[in-house]
């Protein structure tokens, strides 16, 4: 580690965002082979050329393709593939500006913050979620949330025959445990408290200092029980291009590589 | 001038983008999950939780056709089409979305389409 950290200092924003945002695009290619095939090839070609991925035509091109692909089922794209289409937008335009670490910074500050306003937004005024309903049919249905759902006490059979049930597309009655209406609603409530202050946090210039408490607050339970390395990773580099210092900068790093090892260690361990 | 523009041109986009998702949800019952509104995790009416019924029944693949009627039902219409097409019959198909409630499970039709060969 501590032959690691100097490296990761040394780097400048110029270089280590598009190197992180190289790896973005592969982990966001999702299951479509041939969007895959694509990432990878791009990422093939451009990892030995610094001066390849640290061009603005170069992000441009990559963010106009995808956006061209996805526009065709754009109803169908899962929301962080939008992010990461975004963010290659967002950087090939940072790195046309005079400065391009400030540039990189405000236009990722700007995007975390959409994200997450429109994420706390579809939380109020969905008619599952302040109701405690949404954590209580996911907990019970939902294989990504079994460790949160053993904690509520129901049992491993039952939760196979909840997912049955629902894969049987027949009506009928989910089997619970005792404690599922405490922890849906310290889900629900905590969930709207953290994804507000992360929100808040990032578009309101005041509250500045709020910023990396409220994502590591997010992140950390989050990507420990449900590790989504797609939209982890491209929240990681977004946040790493926000930082002002280099330690934050090696920091979201670090945590960049975390959720992408402990996604592969979760797959490994229980499929 | 310039500078901001570079500033703030793609989250502009975004805010755009996840406010026409939306209300394309609100007033067109497209899922919430997909389409860059970021409304993922925020109901239980995901693609997944939805379910395409056919009179008379046909197998249904996992086919773009089906994924797009499944995310919006504006796209029913081209799947009754398809499938009339494919058994030489009259169709009718249904678009239905999981209701939840205190642990019961049942479903609930929100399109319906008819469709002659």
């Amino acid at each position: 580690m501590t032959s690691i950290q100097p490296q990761l200092r040394d780097l400048t924003p110029e270089i280590l965002i598009p190197r992180l945002t190289l790896l973005v695009l592969l982990l966001t290619a999702g299951s479509d082979k041939w969007r895959m095939a694509a990432a990878l090839a791009v990422v093939i070609v451009a990892i030995p050329r610094p001066r390849l991925y640290t061009d603005a035509r170069f992000w441009l091109a990559v963010g106009g393709v995808m956006a061209a692909w996805n526009v065709l089922q754009w109803y169908a794209i899962d929301n962080h593939t939008f992010l990461a289409n975004y963010w290659y937008l967002a950087l090939g335009m940072s790195l046309l500006s005079r400065a391009p670490p400030a540039a990189m910074a405000a236009n990722a500050t700007a995007l975390v913050g959409v994200v997450f306003a429109f994420a706390v937004l579809w939380k109020v005024i969905s008619p599952d979620f302040p109701s405690g309903n949404f954590f209580e049919f996911t907990l019970l249905t939902d294989e990504r949330f079994e460790i949160p759902a053993r904690l509520a006490g129901v049992a491993e059979g039952d939760l196979a025959s909840n997912r049955s049930l629902l894969a049987a597309d027949v009506s009928g009655t989910l089997i619970s445990g005792p404690r599922l209406p405490l922890v849906s609603a310290v889900l629900t409530w905590s969930t709207l408290i953290v994804e507000s202050l992360v929100a808040v946090a990032f578009l309101v210039p005041a509250l500045h200092r709020l910023r990396y408490p409220a994502l590591i607050a997010f992140a950390v339970p989050t990507y420990a029980m449900v590790p989504v390395a797609g939209f982890g990773a491209t929240l990681f580099a977004l946040a790493a291009a926000t930082a002002g210092t280099d330690k934050a900068r090696a920091g979201f790093t670090a945590g960049f590589a975390i959720i992408v090892l402990w996604s592969l260690l979760w797959v490994a361990l229980w499929g | 001038m310039r500078e901001r523009i570079l500033r703030i041109t793609i989250p502009v986009v975004a805010v755009v983008v996840a406010s026409f998702q939306l209300y394309q949800a609100r007033a067109h019952d497209q899922v919430a999950w997909e389409g860059g509104g970021f409304g993922m995790f925020a109901t239980i009416d995901a693609a997944d939780n939805r379910v395409i019924i056919s009179s008379p029944p046909v197998r249904l693949s996992d086919s773009p056709s089906v994924q797009r009627a499944l995310a919006h039902p504006r796209y029913l219409d081209d799947l009754a089409r398809l499938i009339a097409a494919g058994i030489d019959r009259a169709v009718t198909v249904e678009l239905a979305e999981i209701v939840y409630g205190d642990l019961d499970v049942s479903y609930r039709v929100v399109a319906r389409v008819e469709e002659t060969p």
